[in-house]
């Protein structure tokens, strides 16, 4: 599903939302580390803010701190929308 | 208790160190509050140093305790755990663990807790822990957090950790003392891997980082193995011991048989456990976003009014050095005017006057004079810094330069490199990933250094007329806009060729911290400011002033005063190794003088101005114009033909901005990459450029407009 957004980076509306981290992806073992180390593990709830002004990269919310990151690295995550 | 493979000897027992010489490490994650402790507890009197073979700067300082003991403090760069990637987080890693070699393991770690962000300041702790050093907690943004409405039960946090937990948010200095007095002797350590569930992994690990510290014939029990041993399995400490490499993977397969992901569950675990701790110390729940920092964001990264702001910001900082800074530089300027005139009537007419005068007051005064421009543009950057809008500034402009090959982080190092490519430089080992980081290296010292601006100056002074555009825009102003803005474009394209040949790899990662918008601190950035002048006038005090005498006597001997000026100078040493180039520098349109000054400006560029001053001074020396109007009235003696025109000055600039002529900026290159291929590339790519752009310049120039 966030996939799909993903796949359409104008329209980055449907990104910002709160999700859950459900995986973290093994396919590259350096980004995935970093985000595992940032505390975006599994579980945690993380709340995607806005876009840059050109779409990328992106501002999450996550345990209480803001981070930028580019939609590649966030497509390293599985999440799952949490619809209020 | 858990099992512990490591056979720690002094679990739970507080460790009453009598050694003397101890050296305590803070520790914490980046925008903690580390560093206020540091200063408070030094009271600013620290001493700034490289970490062995990386230049990644470390604060060092000599406290005295409260019964009289002395205690070094350090204080590391913020890491977010110990499986970091990016150079700083690597030496605080490895610092803690006793990696470094030539500096010593630490004593004593502090550890700083951030109350707004108790997770993530949690779980570096806990990982402080399991390097088996003793610790005290250090809880810091207490009065932050309450605004928040985060409640910290420090008691419980107390009992929880099992070691001492102190306050010393607001620097208050009841709490500083006491912290210190807990340095003394109640450091605790702390039975280690207390999230970690699953015995194997620990034994896997162990088994590991034994090996490991084998290998590099360190004694097994002095290290933290296990610790150690993760950060093989997790990949963030790598090894080219081929047999070892085949450990590592066997063990990852053998937990991954057990239903352990090897790669993952240090920090899994790790994080749930500390979220347990967090969740029953603090109060509230993390999750209240601060609607202020919100707010600001929704302004500042507004798709439209952000990118607006941005280019403000940009232009105020610019406009500040180039036109604030004009004042006192005048200033310092004609202070080194009168001390000349001074010398000159005081000092008989001979050697020593033209010594003092024309080689040390010419000299190093010509250079002195950018130290406004310097101190603005570095406390300007340091209070943008500490805002937190530079970390904005890097998000928008991520995507801009990924087109080029480069990122977001980029961004600060390239900017900074405007004032010196120096801190530029050492500024790129927050950059994790290696090719983004070379290429930012690379392309760092075509933006326009601050002693370039001298340069600069004088050639647009001496042929750019002044002219304005309605009373508001002047035709000097627009023309130095578009060097820097020639110089930048340069960079750009540099890093975009550099990025699909040399430096050719998949498309880099942006992940970066937005820190918290803060209220910026005058004197931490005036401290900035300071350091960078110091740093200058010691090359001033140095370099410069020992090249300008080395000078001076090649353009003052063989003749000195015995013929007149400028027969003397026409003749002199320097003429005749200037000449010996000028076949070579003939094509961009220089003659020998700019030769000479070339040469000069290799040790650094400000020297070239001071090279131009000292030749036109010697050479005209009975007359009383300024630089700008000597060198504008200069004439070839064989033809009478004026010595620079315009032509000349355009190839000059254009040199000036593509080459990378400064000794510290190749040292430093040479530094940080650790190679000096590289450093060697650098200086030879850039110097390539530069004399093909001067090259082009010039010819195809005097080919339409022989008249310039």
């Amino acid at each position: 599903m966030f996939f799909e957004c993903c796949a359409a980076p104008r329209r980055e509306n449907c990104v910002c939302g709160r999700f859950k981290v459900l995986r973290v992806k093994h396919e590259e073992a350096g980004i995935s580390r970093r985000l595992l180390c940032l505390g975006l593990v599994p579980g945690v709830m993380i709340e995607v803010l806005r876009a840059a002004p050109l779409g990328d990269p992106l501002e999450i919310r996550c345990q209480g701190y803001n981070l930028a990151l580019r939609r590649e690295e966030l497509s390293l995550l599985d999440l799952e929308r949490i619809v209020d | 208790m858990f099992f512990d493979p490591s056979g720690c000897r002094n679990c739970a027992k507080p460790v009453v160190v009598a050694r003397k010489g101890r050296i305590a490490a803070i520790a914490g994650t980046p925008n903690s509050g580390k560093t206020t402790i540091f200063n408070a507890l030094t009271g600013l009197h620290y001493k700034v140093a490289n970490y062995p073979g990386a230049t990644v700067e470390r604060k060092e300082a000599v406290v005295a305790l409260p019964d009289g003991d002395k205690l070094t403090l350090v204080d590391l760069p913020g890491a977010y755990s110990v499986f970091g990637d990016s150079p700083d987080e690597i030496v605080a890693a490895n610092y803690l663990s006793g990696l470094i070699e030539e500096s010593r393991r630490p004593d004593i770690a502090i550890c700083v807790l951030d109350v707004c962000n108790l997770d993530r300041s949690l779980y570096l702790a806990l990982q402080v822990v399991d390097l088996g050093l003793p610790v005290v907690f250090a809880v810091t943004m207490a009065d932050l957090g309450e605004r928040r409405g985060i409640r910290l039960h420090k008691e419980l946090l107390r009992r929880r950790l099992g070691a001492p937990v102190v306050d010393v948010s607001g620097r208050n200095p009841a709490a500083l003392k006491e912290l210190s007095a807990l340095l003394r002797d109640s450091a605790v350590m702390i039975p280690p891997f207390s999230w970690c569930s699953e015995p194997q992994f620990r034994v896997v690990a162990h088994d590991l980082g034994e090996r490991y510290l084998q290998i590099n014939g360190i004694e097994a029990d002095k290290l933290p193995a296990t610790s150690l041993g993760i950060r093989l399995l997790n990949g963030s400490l790598t090894v080219l011991d081929e047999q070892l490499n085949k450990q590592i993977l066997a063990g990852r397969t053998e937990l991954e048989t057990a239903g352990i992901d090897a790669v993952a569950y240090a920090s899994v675990c790790g994080h749930n456990h500390v979220a347990e701790i967090a969740r029953r110390a603090a109060s509230a729940s993390a999750e209240t976003p601060s609607g202020f920092a919100e707010r600001l964001d929704r302004i500042f990264l507004h798709k439209f009014w952000g990118a607006i702001f941005f280019v403000l910001v940009m232009g105020l900082l610019f406009n500040a050095v180039f036109i604030w800074a004009v004042y006192p530089m005048e200033a310092i300027n004609s202070f080194f005017g009168l001390l000349r005139d001074f010398c000159r009537n005081w000092i008989p007419e001979g050697a020593l006057r033209s010594l003092v005068a024309d080689g040390i007051i010419a000299g190093v005064g010509g250079v002195l004079v950018f130290i406004p421009q310097i101190a603005l543009l570095q406390f300007f950057i340091a209070i943008l810094e500490e805002t937190g809008y530079l970390s904005r500034a890097a998000f928008l402009m991520d995507n801009v330069m990924r087109r080029f090959g480069l990122q977001g982080r980029s961004f600060i190092p390239l900017l900074s490199s405007f004032s010196c490519t120096v801190p530029g430089i050492m500024l790129t080992r927050s950059i994790p990933s290696w090719p983004d980081r070379m290429a930012t290296i690379l392309v760092a010292p075509m933006m326009s250094c601050s002693a370039r601006l001298p340069i600069y100056t004088l050639l647009i002074s001496a042929f750019i007329p002044q002219r304005s555009f309605g009373g508001l825009i002047s035709l000097q102003g627009l023309v130095l806009l578009a060097i820097y803005f020639f110089g930048a474009l340069s960079g750009a394209l540099a890093a975009f060729v550099l990025r699909r040949t040399l430096l050719k790899s998949a498309p880099a990662h942006f992940i970066s911290e937005m820190p918290p918008y803060r209220l910026p601190r005058l004197g931490a950035a005036l401290r900035c400011a300071w350091d960078r002048i110091f740093i200058f006038l010691r090359t001033a005090g140095t370099l410069i002033l020992l090249v300008a005498l080395i000078l001076w006597g090649l353009i003052y001997f063989p003749y000195g005063s015995s013929k007149p000026h400028f027969e003397s100078v026409q003749g002199s040493f320097a003429a005749r190794i200037g000449r010996f180039v000028e076949p070579a520098i003939e094509p961009l349109g220089f003659d020998w003088k700019i030769g000479v000054g070339l040469l000069t400006s290799f040790a650094s560029r400000e020297l070239f101005v001071t090279s131009l001053a000292l030749v036109n001074n010697i050479e005209q020396s009975d007359s009383d114009a300024s630089l700008v109007e000597k060198i504008r009235t200069s004439r070839n003696p064989e033809t009478g033909q004026p010595s620079y025109s315009l032509l000349t000055a355009v190839s000059l600039l254009v040199f000036f901005v593509l080459s990378c002529q400064c000794m510290s900026t190749l040292v430093i290159c040479c530094r940080e990459t650790g190679s000096w291929r590289w450093t060697m590339l650098m200086f030879s790519y850039t110097f390539m450029l530069a004399y093909l752009g001067s090259l082009a310049v010039y010819q195809i120039g005097s080919v339409l407009w022989p008249a310039l």
